[in-house]
């Protein structure tokens, strides 16, 4: 880990496209809630930064790639993260808050995508922190009533006769999409494949293309 | 609390902004997170309190913050001249050093929490089996509450029985851990007929959300 004094410059800088206030201000009450709380020892600076580092670094769609592609080449391995995600995901070191994984799998007939309504929910082990658009008001709005609509948004066009699976993320159970292996990739090695596999296909709003 | 956050089925926000991915500033969104949620700041109930107009005009971490600062006031573990004060000497002398303070005894336990995934408790004896017909109730609870409304009042069928959970919004204790069913609804019974093919929508709902149909 890193030595906490080297997130002190990283913390000046408060900006979050969205918002309406002055950038400058959100900057700073965040620092003074972070100040107060330290000064009046209610928490303390090095778990402060464990956690920021886990969530910024060692949870990432790095991980949820590497599932992917070893899914794809370990048929057993697929089944066992298809009948318990927690189980599988663990026998490659993966695990951690918010991530008590089911794992759904897109299939030539069935095509799943993941949202959450009610907040942004979202398996941090495997893929993160979520992008702004997972937590927009759009897509949390319409992936629910209007999925082929807000899938064409990012350039996903299915046949009519794939079913479409939306799943609402409104309990602990963290969602993850199985993508579907392209053509094409036959011989390729885990890592290969892993580097074709980006966030969106693991959140249902992408496919992975062929190399 | 049936408010503003529960957004499923509206209308109005226009097209998802596919490109916005990152905003630049992921360190402070982050860490602006953990502080709130390491300090007890952050509550699902305390985020859906905040008013419709204020929430509205607020970012995702920017609505943590809002969360935290409020609840640790109300709570008494700050007072609101310990949050004002530090803003004033942030704005007027920016290169002022944040207070540190570190306790390594913590960090193991810390570690390990961070890095443990949580997982769901087995079910009381649930109710409803795997393949079973149910309804969601009509309801208007006032108490925090995981049931958005696009989903209440239809009938859907039990797909799996993920584990067990205590209720939202209730204090915890044993008669409140209830058995948790993913619940599968068609879109035409959710929004009638549309013009995109019909879909499956799954959601996560606690059993004294349904009933028998």
């Amino acid at each position: 880990m890193s030595s906490p004094h080297d997130h002190d410059h990283d913390h000046r800088h408060y900006d979050t496209p969205g918002s309406r206030r002055a950038r400058s201000h959100l900057e700073v009450r965040a620092m003074a809630l972070e100040a107060a709380l330290v000064e009046k020892g209610v928490i303390t600076t090095d778990a402060i930064d464990l956690f920021t580092d886990a969530m910024e670094h060692r949870f990432g769609p790095h991980h949820g790639a590497r599932v992917v592609a070893k899914a794809w080449t370990d048929p057993e391995f697929k089944q066992r993260l298809l009948d318990d995600g927690n189980a599988a995901v663990a026998e490659l070191g993966i695990g951690g808050l918010e991530g008590n994984v089911r794992v759904v799998e897109n299939t030539d007939n069935t095509h799943n995508m993941v949202v959450c309504t009610l907040c942004s929910c979202y398996p941090w082990p495997l893929l993160g922190l979520p992008p702004i658009w997972y937590k927009s008001f759009a897509y949390r709005s319409r992936a629910v009533a209007e999925p082929r609509t807000v899938l064409g948004e990012f350039g996903v066009e299915l046949d009519d006769a794939v079913r479409v699976r939306v799943w609402d993320s409104s309990s602990e159970v963290r969602y993850f999409v199985l993508p579907e292996r392209p053509a094409g990739t036959d011989g390729m090695t885990e890592d290969e494949l892993a580097a074709l596999i980006d966030r969106n296909a693991m959140i249902g709003t992408g496919l992975v293309a062929a190399p | 609390m049936d408010g503003i956050h529960d957004m499923g089925g509206m209308a109005g926000f226009g097209p998802v902004d596919v490109d916005a991915v990152e905003s630049g500033h992921e360190g402070w969104e982050a860490r602006t997170q953990v502080v709130a949620l390491l300090s007890g700041g952050m509550s699902r109930a305390g985020i859906e309190e905040i008013p419709p107009d204020e929430y509205l005009n607020a970012a995702y971490a920017e609505r943590w913050l809002m969360c935290a600062e409020r609840r640790l006031v109300d709570n008494g573990v700050l007072a609101a001249d310990d949050l004002a004060s530090w803003s004033e000497r942030l704005e007027s002398a920016p290169d002022t050093e944040l207070p540190h303070r570190e306790n390594p005894e913590s960090l193991a336990g810390l570690e390990q929490l961070v890095m443990t995934t949580p997982l769901m408790r087995e079910p009381p004896t649930p109710q409803f089996a795997v393949g079973e017909r149910v309804r969601v109730q009509r309801m208007h609870p006032e108490e925090h509450n995981r049931c958005p409304r696009y989903v209440r009042g239809v009938v859907g069928e039990i797909e799996r029985i993920p584990g067990a959970d205590y209720r939202p919004g209730v204090p915890m204790s044993p008669e409140v851990l209830e058995p948790v069913y993913t619940v599968r609804f068609d879109s035409v019974d959710l929004w009638g007929e549309q013009d995109e093919p019909a879909f499956d929508l799954f959601i996560d709902l606690w059993q004294s959300y349904l009933e028998a149909p």
